[in-house]
Order: C-alpha cells, then structure tokens, then sequence
C-alpha cells in the first residue's frame, strides 16, 4: 500500500521536474465546462441597389511601391494588410503596408466610404489588427525589413507606432495565438534568411541568424523560445496538424527551404513532417472547414502557371530556372499549389485532383464564402514583378489574372469570373465584410499598384457574422476559438484567427453563408480556453455579438 | 537464369499464339535457326566486346576528368561498344538477312533507349533534380531532338519491317503505339520550337524549353485543356495524372514489349514460310 501512496508524488515530481526543466508547457484540455453568453443582434444594412452577379472594384490612393530605382526580387515580396475595427465604431478599418512608400490607414465609415490616414512607417511586411495588451482595444502590429517589429496605438485620429517590447530581431511573418493557453496572446514570428543574408552577409548568421521564433505574453513584455535557426518563412498558420484538439504551429518557407511544423506536447514543441508533399516556395497558407465536415484542410500557394501554353511557358522558364535546384530523394516539395485534407489517418494533396494546384505566381490564397451558398470558395491573388528576375520580360512583370475557384458543393472547383479577374502583382489579400451587409468583400495590396476593394455586390444566399468577446479575458477577441453551426442541413465550422494567406490580418468576426436558410441552430463555440457555450437557432442576415459572461 | 525465365515468358505467348519454333533464310539460302535471344547473343564477339567496354570507358573516364557532359561520356562508352555490336549485326545479316539484321538493331538500341529513360526516371524521382534537369544521359544533349529523332526513327524502321514481314497483332498494335508516341513527340518538338522562338523574342537565347508537358501526362494538353476541365478526363490516373518522365517511361515500356513481342510471333512464322 506504501507505494501506492508514492504514486502521486511521482507524478507531482514529475511534472515538476517538467515544468523547472525550461520546456514550454502546452496546457492539455481541462475538462469541459460550459459557458454561459449573452447575445447582441444588428440586422445587416444590405444596400437595395446593390445587388448585381459581380464584385465593383474600388480603388484606393494608397500604392506599394519598392526600391526606388525599381522593384526588385526581396522588395517585390511587397507589403502586407490588416483589418480590424481600430475606433469602435462598428465598421473593420484596413491598413497597408509599404515598402519604399509609407503604410496608409483607412478608417471605415461605411458605405465604402474611408478617410485615410498616413503613417510615417515604411519597409513593412506583415500587419496585424490585435489587441496584444488585453486592454480591449486593438493595436496595429508591423514588422519590418532590417528592423525591429513596432506596435501602433490608434489614439486621437493618429497612429503613432513604437518598437515592440522584448523584441530585438527583424522579422518577416507573423500570427497571433494563445500558444501556452495562458489566456494571453503570443505571437510566433518567422524569419526571412535569403533576404536578410543578402543585405547583411555573414554578419547575420554571426549575430545569431534567424528563424521561427514564440513570443510568449509576459507581463507587459514577452520571452522568447527559438524553435529553430533557419527559416524563409512567408507563412505562418496554427492548424491542429494531429488532430488532438489543441492548435499546432507551421510554417511555410520560400525558396525550396522545407515547411516546418510544430505539435503541442505537454514536454514543448515537437518538430515534425507532417505531409508527404508539400509546396516548393510556400508564398501563403489558409486553414478552412471546405468541405463542413467538421475537419479543417490546409492550403498553401506556390508558383505553377495555370495556362502551360507555349507563351506563359517561354515567360515563365527563364525565372523558374534560377529559382529551381536539385532536391534531395526524401523531399516531399514539389512546386506547386497544395491542398492538404486529412484522410485515412493522414494529410492528402488533393489539390491536383481538384484542379487547383495551378494558379500562377501565387501569393495570397485564401477561403472564404463568397456568394453565402454555405461552402467556402478559394480566391488567390497571383503575379510577379521584378527588375533583375524578369528584365527579359516587358515591364519586368508576370503579369496574371487573379483567381477565383467555386466550391461546387465540396465537389469541385469551378474557375469563375466574377469581377475578380484582375491582373496586376497581387501580394496580401484578405476577405472582409467591409459594409455590414452580410457579404465578404476583397481587400488587395498589390505591388506596383493602387491597392484595391472589390465590394461584393452579388445577390447571393442570406448569411451570419459573429464576433466573440471574452470581457475580462486578455484575448479580447477570443482567438482561437472554433464556432460549429448548423444551417440549411450544412454543418460549417470556423476558427477565430488573427492572420492567414500571406501578409494578411484576418477580422475577428466570422461570416458564414448559409445559403436559403433563415436561422442557424445548435451552435457550439469552443473558446480558446476549451470550455463550451452553445446556443440555439439565431436568426440569419445579422451581425451577431457573442458575450462570454463568465 | 534471366535467359531461362525470359524463355519461359516468350515461350508462354508462343503457346497462346500456336507458334512454332522455326529457321531464317540467309542471303546465301543456307537455314540458321533464328531466336529472338540471337539478338542480345554478343558472346561471339566477347574480345571486342571486352576491348570497346575498355577503350569507350577509358574515354569516358578522360570525359568525365575534363568535366565535359554526361551524354559525351556516354557517347563515349557507346562508341567503344559499337565495333562489337557491328559485326553482331553483319553476322546475323549474313546469317539471315537484311530484314533480321534491321530487326536486331531496332531492338537493341530500344532497348538502349529504355535505359535511357530508366536514367530520366531516376534523376527526376530518386535524385530529384528538376525536369528540366532530368534529361537522361544522351538525352541530355537535347532531350526533345533526341527522342522527336528517335521515335521517328522507330516508326519508319517498324514500317519497313512490316513490309519485311513483321505482321501480326502485336505488330499492329506496335505501329498504332508508335504513330501514338510519335505523334506526342512531334507536339512536343512543335511547343519547343515555338517555347524557343518566344524566348529569343525575349531576348533569351540561353535557356532551353526542353521538358515540357506534352498531350498526355500532368499538366498536359488532356490535363489542363478547358475542353476537358472538371470532366473525368482531366485527371485520368496516369493518363493525365503522372508526370512527362513517367508517360514516356511507359511509352517506351510498352513499345519495347509490343517490340519483341512481335518480333518472336514473326521469326517463328517466318521460318516455318521459309523451310524448304
């Protein structure tokens, strides 16, 4: 009986031992508790005059530019966008970023009508809309070529940005999560070491180098945990890559440099391969319930021409050839788009078989429903420009349309047109509702271009939106939490996120088409912390506010 | 043993075709018995042999130590070989006649030009090298003239042997193979050539647009055409699913095959026309 008495203390030891031994302790799902919530209702403001089979295309001031005496390969990467509802007064506001030019704010009055604001910040890559500190409040977050990343605090009309505490390196990409379930947003950050490698030389690996970093939330301030010393990461996603309820961390790496991936274990972060192929160049990755089964897949974009004729060939070749390098036998990449679904107990490609592995030079791929029939389409932004890459081509420039793939029922997808034909060098995209009218518009930072807002002005299907607020949590806006709902016999599921695609913040509210039905039921919200609320049959065609009242 | 278990295969479709072992005539009229192995028979010729596999490997060596490309020093080893397999060719003329002798040569070097593609298939999924990369050993020179060249070549000696004799149903279905596999070859000779024009267009004289994905395969024609899009056609496993390497791997498998299938239904038929 004695050592039956030990047992406990084993264990109490063990963990421990565990906890003094610097390892990151991921917390294991707590047992379920269920959560009560208050709702707020806005019915939609739906414009009458608005309704049309295609998206209008606004174009706005702001244009990213690169270096000054051209774009060149690094700088043509372009700059990132973010929305988020900076001023509280109901509508997402959207921030640009630049890289020779400086990064502009549009503030939302609605209507698609903006008031632009300039900041005096430039050379950044990834934004992000967040409320970092807890206070309610969301902050612009930037990271910068050669440079710190800063924090922008919107008061008085102004942004005025400050360098982020704790955090000394330059970094490329980023996603905000709460990695240690502390109740507090971290953020992984990534490395971009070809660039970085070319303007510093050796001097950057004898500084320490790069990487994939976790910011912990720390106090007021944050501590690092190095994951690794190399990354070209434009990319970052937080899929739950073993299916063991808890989110996991990869990373999407360019320049034939292998994705990396993270577990969450209760002894740290647990490296592995998850995929038996992968992306060549990952440029963005998207994580999405397509087929409502309950299961997310993973997207990432590469570059594969969508056309293989003899044209696009001859412009594509020269490129390609400095670019490609011999792999090795084991190497899972292959150049071009992938859609990874779970199947059979592990990741399948399928994005060849469903006929989007081909795109063209694609940046930001992402899901989003479009036309609120209640599947997600697939809309990814392509093109490249570059002086010393393409000099051989007229205006230096790949010059593609973007593309529009529509999810026919989890089926297939259908290339369509629908006003988002355009070409020009799109790099960060993100899906908005930017009106309130139920739709999800389209927000392009192109390179060498006006950035661009194509209103979705499609009579479609009816839809919900949900925003969920922890009031007394830190993660104000509760990301990572899952919202699972059933609506016209469809079963959809979506994840609160801070970012996805490439470069691109993510709004807080979800939106979910939910074709010709008028309600949805038994919707369950999984919160960030693991506990549960669900609530019954909310009318359709609202903006819905879910509050966590405990 | 590899003879024996290919015997036994050859033997197996001569039962299935009620063939009958039989003899070739000789210009000369005098009979020899005439096996299909007969052709891959250099053991007459083993000195020369053992001097080219010397001599074209001694070049080969010297074309490797000077960095010149692989296909000149398997250019090399092939010249060394080919003193040999001459005089294999003008035995088996002399032997029985001209017809054989054109067969003998024809399977020989197809066989050759599947190692050649058993080379692309390893560089491109073992080494992993790109596909523009993966261009075999000879090939390599110029992987569209090489293989556009040879599979013309092919289909204009398979129908000189059909005139010869060569006629049977794995004959037919080698001609319509190989009209098949020309035909892709032409299409791709015909997008390389106006890849090339472009690219000088561009003011890129430099880069080659070998590799392309040609009517079958992913990303080929079938694959990627909005004629065929989201119909089952589009992605065909294998059809328009596997890769360049793999479709012309396959070619040239099955024209191999159908090859010497043909060639052993007809030698057997042949003599027993030819017995006096």
């Amino acid at each position: 009986m004695a050592h039956q008495k030990l047992i406990p203390a084993v264990i109490c030891a063990s963990l421990l031992l565990i906890a003094c031994s610097g390892a990151q302790t991921i917390i294991p799902s707590t047992p379920v508790a269920f959560i009560a919530t208050k709702i707020a209702q806005l019915p939609f403001a739906i414009p009458e005059t608005s309704c049309g089979t295609t998206f209008v295309r606004h174009e706005l001031p702001h244009t990213t530019t690169g270096d000054s005496a051209g774009t060149y390969v690094y700088a043509s990467n372009g700059s990132g966008l973010a929305v988020g509802d900076l001023n509280g007064d109901g509508f997402e506001d959207i921030i640009f970023g630049n890289i020779a030019g400086t990064a502009t704010l549009y503030l939302n009055n609605g209507q698609m009508h903006f008031t632009p604001i300039t900041t005096d910040v430039k050379d950044i890559r990834a934004l992000a809309i967040v409320d970092t500190d807890g206070d309610g409040k969301p902050e612009v977050v930037a990271t910068q070529r050669f440079r710190r990343p800063l924090i922008g605090d919107f008061k008085n009309g102004e942004l005025i940005f400050h360098e982020m505490p704790d955090v000394y390196s330059p970094f490329y990409s980023m996603n905000w999560h709460d990695l240690n379930g502390d109740g507090k947003l971290d953020v992984v950050f990534g490395t971009y070491d070809t660039e970085q490698l070319q303007h510093q030389g050796l001097i950057f690996n004898e500084r320490g180098g790069g990487g994939v970093f976790i910011y912990y939330r720390d106090g007021a301030g944050y501590r690092p945990e190095r994951l690794n010393s190399h990354a070209d990461a434009l990319a970052i996603a937080f899929p739950d890559i073993n299916h063991d309820g808890i989110s996991d961390i990869l990373i999407g790496n360019d320049f034939n440099r292998r994705d990396m991936a993270w577990l969450a274990s209760p002894t740290g972060w647990q490296s592995v391969e998850p995929f038996s192929q992968t992306t060549e160049n990952t440029m963005s990755l998207d994580v999405a319930d397509v087929f409502n089964s309950g299961t997310n897949t993973i997207f990432a974009t590469d570059m594969k021409p969508y056309n293989q004729d003899v044209k696009t060939m001859a412009d594509w070749l020269p490129a390609m050839k400095k670019l490609s390098r011999p792999l090795t036998a084991d190497d899972p990449q292959y150049p071009e788009n992938t859609f990874q679904v779970w199947q059979d107990g592990q990741w399948q490609d399928q994005a060849y078989n469903l006929q989007i592995d081909a795109s063209g030079w694609s940046w930001s791929g992402k899901f989003g429903d479009l036309d609120n029939d209640g599947w997600q389409d697939l809309y990814i932004v392509n093109g490249m420009v570059a002086k010393d890459l393409l000099g051989y081509l007229p205006k230096n420039q790949i010059d593609e349309p973007d593309m529009l793939f529509v999810n026919n029922a989890g089926k297939k997808f259908t290339r369509a047109d629908w006003g988002l034909s355009d070409s020009g060098s799109g790099r960060a995209m993100t899906m908005v509702d930017l009106n309130n009218d139920g739709r999800l518009d389209v927000v392009v930072n192109p390179m060498d271009g006006h950035a661009a807002i194509y209103e979705n002005q499609r009579c479609a299907g009816n839809s919900i939106e949900i925003r969920l607020i922890q009031p007394d949590k830190s993660n104000h806006t509760a990301i990572g939490a899952t919202v699972r709902l059933t609506a016209g016999g469809l079963h959809m599921m979506r994840d609160v996120r801070e970012a996805s695609g490439y470069l691109s913040g993510e709004s807080s509210t979800i939106h979910f088409g939910i074709g010709s039905a008028t309600s949805v039921n038994m919707v369950t919200i999984t919160w960030p912390d693991g506990s549960i609320s669900h609530i019954d049959n909310i009318p359709g065609n609202t903006l819905t506010t879910i509050t966590r009242t405990e | 043993m590899n003879s024996t278990f290919i015997e036994i295969i050859i033997e197996y479709f001569n039962q299935l075709f009620k063939i009958k072992r039989m003899q070739l005539t000789s210009p000369q009229g005098k009979i020899y018995p005439m096996r299909l192995l007969t052709i891959y028979d250099l053991r007459q010729e083993w000195i020369l042999v053992i001097i080219g596999v010397i001599v074209g490997g001694l070049f080969g060596f010297l074309a490797l130590s000077y960095k010149y490309p692989a296909w000149v020093q398997a250019a090399c080893v092939i010249a060394g070989l080919l003193p040999a397999f001459s005089r294999h060719v003008i035995d088996i003329y002399t032997k029985h006649g001209w017809w054989s002798a054109t067969l003998t040569t024809l399977i020989a070097a197809q066989s050759f030009h599947g190692v050649e593609h058993l080379v692309q298939w390893v560089q491109y999924h073992i080494l992993r090298w790109p596909f523009f990369l993966a261009s075999g050993i000879i090939s390599a020179a110029n992987a569209e003239w090489v293989h556009f060249g040879w599979n013309w070549i092919v289909l204009t000696i398979m129908v000189i042997l059909v005139f010869g004799g060569l006629r049977n149903p794995f004959a037919w279905l080698m001609i319509a193979w190989t009209i098949a596999h020309t035909a892709e070859h032409t299409y791709l000779m015909w997008r390389y050539v106006q890849a090339l024009q472009e690219l000088a267009a561009l003011g890129v004289p430099d880069v080659s647009a070998q590799g392309l994905p040609g009517f079958f395969g992913r990303d080929g024609w079938l694959a990627t055409s909005e004629l065929t899009r989201d119909t089952f056609i589009c992605r065909f496993p294998g059809f328009t699913t596997a890769v360049r390497l793999d479709v012309h791997f396959w070619w040239n498998v099955g024209e191999t095959i159908l090859l010497i299938l043909a060639a052993n239904v007809t030698l057997r038929h042949k003599n027993q026309i030819e017995q006096p």
